[in-house]
């Protein structure tokens, strides 16, 4: 069939441990098509339709929930981006929940945290899987990881990394994570697993060498671009090749220009200024550049704000002051981005609330995924 | 003056006899297109036999692939309007037409079939869906089915 498409994509599929290969047995998806057509035509339809389409039959109720229908989907590039965010309540318990959109309306769903949330974990999406890596668990950086199944919102513990981080800097390259500081160089063991990577497919953790004069820094923030780990730290942000094991420190125009959170699309780190307005940073020739043509009414962007890059758009999710006094709001736009004549242009393809949370409760983390 | 164009010989599940240009042919199906490459089909003697292809069906897939062969230079629009055309048949029409897409390996009828499918699926309550995939018994209990439809009325 046509099938033939993007197998080789270095971050699919490869962690899960369960069988891709097989599909469930005595079933029968569509009465009038033998089962491998109707799989063909079930898996191409978007997944917003999947919970009603769950509900027609058992046999397509089961087949929604085995890792062979995602496998199908992945080969036949019907997967779609996925935003999932993570805020703190005023409790401080974490809240997970899925962006759902269907024709009519856009709505943040919830789903269950995993069982022993931290503070300050870093974040890396591999595949359809979320990996919360680290954070303090009262006030104790510990060296947890949590693996979030995001087709079918299961969570598991994965293989737990040598030393313990809060505020860890991370990054994907060529399919494995790379873990950067968040911890402090103070004995043998944390200075030499300062910079640590995880290939999936085995569920190593490996040490990644560092030069001594990094390991005093602190991160703020991190990003991938053109395969290279981008960290912003106290006192200049510094740069990992995995590819060479190379480090450097960032150019000044970077390092004074990216404040917070921020997220690469199209190979430009886009974040937002002290003005809260978005602007775009190209690696390659060093320059900042504001995203023009947001004139549809969107406000600053403060520091609660943060972005992903949405399949190839550019995702912003921020708090905003609710109607009365008790609430506050979460917002999410959707902006196309684009280059023309060496500027950067956006275009919001739309904008609304989407939550309510009591105040207090901050955004934490957003991430993309395509399932 | 150029060779006459050359014809194959189709047969449908009724024993009836298709002639189409080889061209055709060759061009939207992989098994067509490998059968006149690896030098099985003798055109002096052979005819495809399409079993699980009625004769009905088999007319319809001539006709796309001829109608797209012919008129693959056409604007966009006009050949959307033809698609959209060919495919206002009924559910069992268009499953036939995707067997026979899916026997004949003819990708882009095959993806012109799936999209129909998928938006015929979309905004639909359970029911409908039900009637349009021929869906008798759909498998759950009588307790699940009305747990299902307690939790979700709106789908249903």
């Amino acid at each position: 069939m046509s099938s033939s498409s993007s197998s080789s994509s270095s971050s699919s599929s490869s962690s899960s441990s369960e069988s891709e290969s097989e599909p469930p047995t005595g079933i029968c998806l569509i009465p009038s098509l033998p089962d491998d057509v109707a799989l063909n035509c079930l898996a191409r339809i978007p997944r917003p339709y999947h919970p009603v389409l769950s509900l027609v039959s058992k046999p397509i109720h089961s087949l929604f929930s085995s890792p062979h229908f995602y496998h199908a989907r992945f080969l036949l590039n019907s997967t779609q981006h996925h935003l999932y965010l993570t805020l703190r309540s005023c409790a401080s318990t974490l809240l997970w929940f899925t962006l759902h959109r269907t024709p009519s309306r856009i709505l943040l769903v919830p789903f269950p945290s995993q069982p022993s949330p931290a503070i300050g974990s870093a974040y890396a999406v591999l595949g359809s899987t979320i990996y919360v890596i680290g954070g303090s668990i009262n006030d104790v950086p510990s060296s947890h990881i949590w693996l979030l199944d995001c087709r079918f919102h299961r969570w598991r513990r994965g293989p737990s990394m040598r030393v313990g981080r809060e505020f860890a800097a991370t990054g994907v390259v060529d399919g494995k994570i790379y873990v950067i500081g968040g911890c402090v160089a103070d004995n043998w063991a944390r200075s030499a697993n300062w910079a640590e990577v995880l290939d999936p497919a085995s569920e190593k953790w490996e040490r990644v060498a560092s030069p001594a004069e990094v390991r005093e820094k602190w991160m703020h923030a991190s990003a991938v671009v053109d395969g290279k780990v981008y960290a912003m730290a106290d006192r200049g942000g510094i740069a990992l090749d995995p590819r060479c094991g190379a480090w450097e420190s960032v150019g000044t125009e970077l390092d004074l220009g990216w404040r917070g959170r921020a997220c690469v699309v199209d190979d430009i780190l886009y974040c937002y200024d002290y003005l809260g307005k978005i602007k775009g940073f190209d690696v390659k020739s060093g320059v900042w550049k504001e995203l023009k043509g947001l004139h549809k009414g969107l406000p600053r962007f403060l520091c609660g704000a943060t972005m992903a890059d949405l399949g190839g758009k550019l995702v912003v999710v921020w708090e905003c002051g609710g109607g009365n006094g008790k609430d506050m709001d979460i917002w999410c736009a959707e902006i196309q981005v684009s280059k023309k004549n060496g500027e950067l242009w956006g275009e919001v393809d739309w904008f609304q609330k989407v939550l309510s949370v009591p105040k207090g409760s901050s955004i934490v983390h957003c991430s993309s995924v395509a399932l | 003056m150029g060779s006459p164009v050359k014809k194959i010989m189709l047969c449908s599940s009724e024993k009836e006899i298709f002639s189409v240009e080889e061209q055709v042919m060759v061009q939207h199906s992989v098994i067509i297109n490998n059968m006149i490459e690896d030098g099985s089909y003798n055109h002096e003697e052979s005819k495809i036999p399409l079993d699980c292809v009625d004769s009905k069906t088999l007319k319809k897939v001539i006709d796309y692939c001829t109608h797209h062969t012919h008129h693959h230079n056409d604007n966009q629009e006009d050949l959307e309007a033809w698609d959209a055309q060919f495919l206002n048949v009924d559910s069992n029409g268009l499953y036939d037409l995707l067997m026979a897409a899916n026997y004949l390996e003819i990708r882009n009828l095959l993806d012109l079939i799936y999209g129909t499918i998928k938006n015929m699926i979309k905004g639909k309550k359970i029911d409908e869906i039900r009637r349009i995939f021929n869906i008798k018994d759909h498998g759950f209990t009588p307790e699940e089915e009305e747990q299902n439809r307690k939790e979700y009325p709106h789908f249903y």
